[in-house]
């Protein structure tokens, strides 16, 4: 072994020297943080799209029945969702975590309404409440949506200002 | 929260080592930078992780991968070594000097990047001429004969950086 081998091999904690660029480690949490925020909004993208083709589906198999009309407002409500997510793709894991807590706790049926609604009422009473039940969860991801838009407006002024 | 906290500390533990390594073999803190946190970046991504035995050898092999393919994206790596006519095997010249970890380093990063390359991998990762070959893709002749006109240059060039210091 020749003398630089033999001083390396001797000496090799004395090889890594260089300190870190200053603030990488902010930089690369940094990068963390965005993959995170990347890999939520797939994977919810993914579930809302499962279920808005999952309705698309149903909508085109069953016409002119409860579960047309169920999953016509599934749909919608997915197709919402959607939005709400997109709206929030560029902000952070917690807020993404915390509006999509809420959007599941508006969306969610313990127990699904039609399986609530009595056998001897009519198509057209049921298509109704229905309309109306599925219509004010609408208007709530609506609210939601809304509210959210402003204030990842307002972030993103902040952030351009 | 877990996996944020599990990578900080991932972090802490392997960034200086993985930016020094890919430091002596691209020749540029940004490329450097980047490279050490696109390995954590990937361990973090993956998946089975449990079956990691040596996380430190498996973070080193990804890194020295990527510094590598980034060498290869920024020089012509490949017309080089496919080029590259093996001369006769030069004996490396005598060098019992004095040392020091700083003139060796200046020394290295002055070479030109495919000896930089092997002498960082046989130098200081302790990779064999085999190893190397299959790391680069290139015929361990090639590797053997680069290593032994890189090592004769890096001590023309210890040499030269000595006198400057004198």
């Amino acid at each position: 072994m020749n003398g630089i081998e033999k001083y390396i091999k001797e000496n090799i904690g004395k090889f890594d020297v260089a300190s870190l660029p200053e603030g990488s480690r902010n930089s690369f949490l940094q990068k963390v943080k965005a993959e995170k925020r990347r890999r939520r909004v797939r994977t919810i993208m993914l579930a809302i799209s499962s279920m808005a083709a999952a309705a698309a589906i149903m909508v085109s198999i069953l016409p002119d029945s409860l579960s047309y009309e169920i999953e016509k407002h599934h749909k919608e409500l997915a197709v919402k969702e959607m939005e709400i997510i997109t709206t929030l793709s560029d902000t952070s894991p917690e807020l993404i975590d915390e509006v999509m807590n809420t959007v599941r706790v508006v969306v969610s049926e313990a127990i699904p309404l039609e399986e609530q609604l009595p056998d001897e009422m009519g198509f057209k009473a049921k298509k109704q409440i229905l309309h109306e039940y599925y219509d004010s969860k609408y208007r709530a991801l609506e609210q939601i949506h809304d509210q959210y838009r402003d204030q990842v407006a307002q972030i993103k002024n902040i952030n351009i200002n | 929260m877990k996996d944020t906290v599990d990578i900080e500390k991932v972090y802490d533990s392997y960034s200086h080592r993985l930016y020094n390594i890919s430091l002596r073999i691209t020749g540029s803190s940004g490329d450097a930078e980047e490279i050490m946190h696109d390995t954590l970046l990937q361990y973090w991504k993956f998946r089975q992780k449990e079956q990691i035995r040596d996380l430190s050898k498996w973070l080193t092999s990804i890194c020295i991968r990527k510094s590598i393919d980034r060498l290869r994206d920024k020089s012509r790596w490949n017309e080089f070594l496919e080029g590259y006519e093996d001369p006769a095997l030069e004996e490396s010249p005598s060098d019992d000097g004095e040392y020091n970890a700083s003139q060796i380093l200046k020394a290295l990063a002055g070479l030109p990047g495919h000896y930089r390359a092997i002498l960082s991998l046989h130098l200081f990762e302790g990779f064999d001429y085999q190893e190397i070959a299959q790391i680069t893709g290139a015929k361990e002749n090639t590797i053997r004969s680069l290593y032994m006109r890189g090592r004769k240059l890096l001590a023309q060039a210890i040499k030269t950086t000595g006198y400057e210091r004198n």
